[in-house]
């Protein structure tokens, strides 16, 4: 199963993988990862086909090229004991997406709705009071853009049939003004960050003493 | 499927290294060279040997520079590639600019361009070409450790110390300004060899470092000859018919196959 966390960086790293390598290289990579069963995206979320197709390409030079993207996308807080805690976003359009996302009313309102408890849709929508068709095309733009994950645990409705619960990709949201400058924190819950196989190999390069 | 796709799917990009192009280009260079030697035995009086080994020798850098231009033109919207190929570009393109100097004063002007303002373009060659390394190590360098300071150590000292160790016991330990002057090219080729020795090791293993081994081994002959060449000028025994001239042909050409080898990458 794909990390929630995997979900909302993914958009972050295409972007900025295409953006380094440029078209030509980026094909490249898209046609070996297509050769293997892999489009750019998924690879992107399962992230392991990802970083060994690059490794093929530029072997060691894969670490440092993934820490420049990571530092390019956010900035990655740790605890006292090491973990990580949370991310601070430096990518101009993940910080957009986030201002956006919470100062549109009806997209905050979903979120606030499953803040306490997972939530199933037509639940979310009752509980907002938002028309049906409105509510689903919010609901699943929230999805696509890893906002809102499904919850491991499901219900059952009063057809009997087994239905999907939601709950919100961030867990706490810290935005602070410095200077001129707006500065979003991201903090995840712990299993969030267990789960992402996308931390689980870039953390490690994080920890090496870099040039 | 998994079993369908390892019989489809090669196991690593491919990018073999065709050592029959690097063998032709070091036989090339040897035939090309003796060729020369011969051809001007024949025709000692108008010189016109010298002045093909001349154009040979500005085309040779003009050729790898138009080779790393039209890289770094597939590689615009890149942000790391587009501008470290457009400095390998310059950089051939001094080196071709020091070659026509040089070649106006040895073969027009009649006077010793040993030192000369085309040493200069030299020099931005060196420079050109790491920091055109330099630009691929700030994006893909990660760790640094102390084994690969003390390999450093030792190319750095393979490459400099025969010369200043045979050259100056030549001049029974008294250097002269031609020794000095030739040191600081040797130093910055040593330089040069650090940063490409860098690479290699960085790509190890990959598509791109098969390309990068061919760039080096293609140094490794051009750096040969310069440390020669400079050894030769202390003692003013270099002419263009001189065998050190041959590492220059080879290098240049197997350095344009490297940038083929990393066009196939990219």
């Amino acid at each position: 199963m794909i990390s929630e966390m995997d979900v909302l960086l993914t958009k972050f790293i295409e972007k900025h993988v295409s953006m380094q390598l440029g078209p030509d290289m980026i094909q490249r990579v898209k046609n070996r990862l297509l050769e293997k069963g892999y489009s750019l995206t998924q690879a992107i979320k399962e992230f392991d086909p990802l970083d060994k197709t690059l490794r093929e390409f530029f072997g060691k030079g894969t670490d440092g090229m993934l820490q420049k993207i990571f530092d390019e996308i956010c900035e990655m807080k740790r605890d006292k004991s090491g973990n990580l805690k949370s991310i601070v976003i430096k990518d101009k359009s993940f910080a957009n997406l986030i201002l956006s996302t919470y100062g549109n009313q009806e997209k905050k309102a979903i979120l606030e709705a499953v803040s306490e408890d997972s939530l199933s849709v037509a639940s979310i929508l009752n509980k907002i009071n938002l028309s049906q068709s409105t509510g689903y095309r919010i609901i699943s733009l929230l999805i696509n853009e890893g906002l809102l994950i499904e919850s491991e645990h499901s219900e059952v409705s009063a057809e009997g049939r087994k239905v999907s619960l939601y709950r919100p990709t961030i867990s706490l949201l810290d935005i602070r003004i410095k200077k001129s400058d707006i500065e979003i924190e991201i903090h995840f819950t712990r299993d969030t960050i267990k789960n992402s196989r996308i931390m689980a190999s870039i953390l490690p390069l994080f920890s090496k003493p870099r040039i | 499927m998994e079993k369908i796709r390892n019989d489809v799917i090669p196991d690593r990009v491919p990018n073999e290294i065709n050592y029959k192009i690097i063998i032709l280009c070091i036989t090339a260079g040897i035939v090309f060279h003796y060729s020369m030697v011969y051809f001007s035995s024949l025709d000692e009086q108008t010189k016109n040997a010298n002045y093909v080994i001349d154009i040979i020798s500005i085309i040779n850098p003009l050729v790898t520079a138009i080779f790393a231009f039209v890289i770094a033109g597939f590689y615009r919207m890149s942000k790391v590639f587009g501008r470290a190929y457009i400095f390998l570009g310059l950089g051939y393109l001094c080196a071709a600019t020091a070659e026509v100097i040089y070649g106006v004063q040895y073969d027009i002007m009649q006077i010793d361009p040993y030192p000369s303002i085309a040493d200069l373009f030299f020099i931005a060659f060196n420079i050109l070409w790491i920091t055109h390394i330099v630009t691929n190590i700030r994006y893909f360098g990660t760790t640094f450790d102390y084994r690969k300071l003390v390999i450093f150590m030792m190319i750095f000292c393979a490459t400099v110390f025969p010369y200043i160790g045979v050259t100056l016991y030549q001049l029974h330990l008294e250097p002269n300004f031609e020794f000095i002057y030739g040191l600081l090219f040797v130093v910055l080729s040593g330089i040069t060899l650090l940063f490409v020795v860098y690479a290699v090791m960085l790509f190890k293993d990959s598509a791109l470092g098969r390309a990068w081994y061919v760039l080096l081994l293609a140094f490794l002959i051009n750096i040969s000859g310069d440390v020669w060449y400079y050894y030769l000028e202390v003692f003013e025994q270099y002419d263009l018919y001189h065998p050190v001239n041959f590492f220059w042909y080879a290098g240049y050409w197997i350095q344009t196959y490297a940038l083929f080898k990393h066009k196939k990458v990219t």
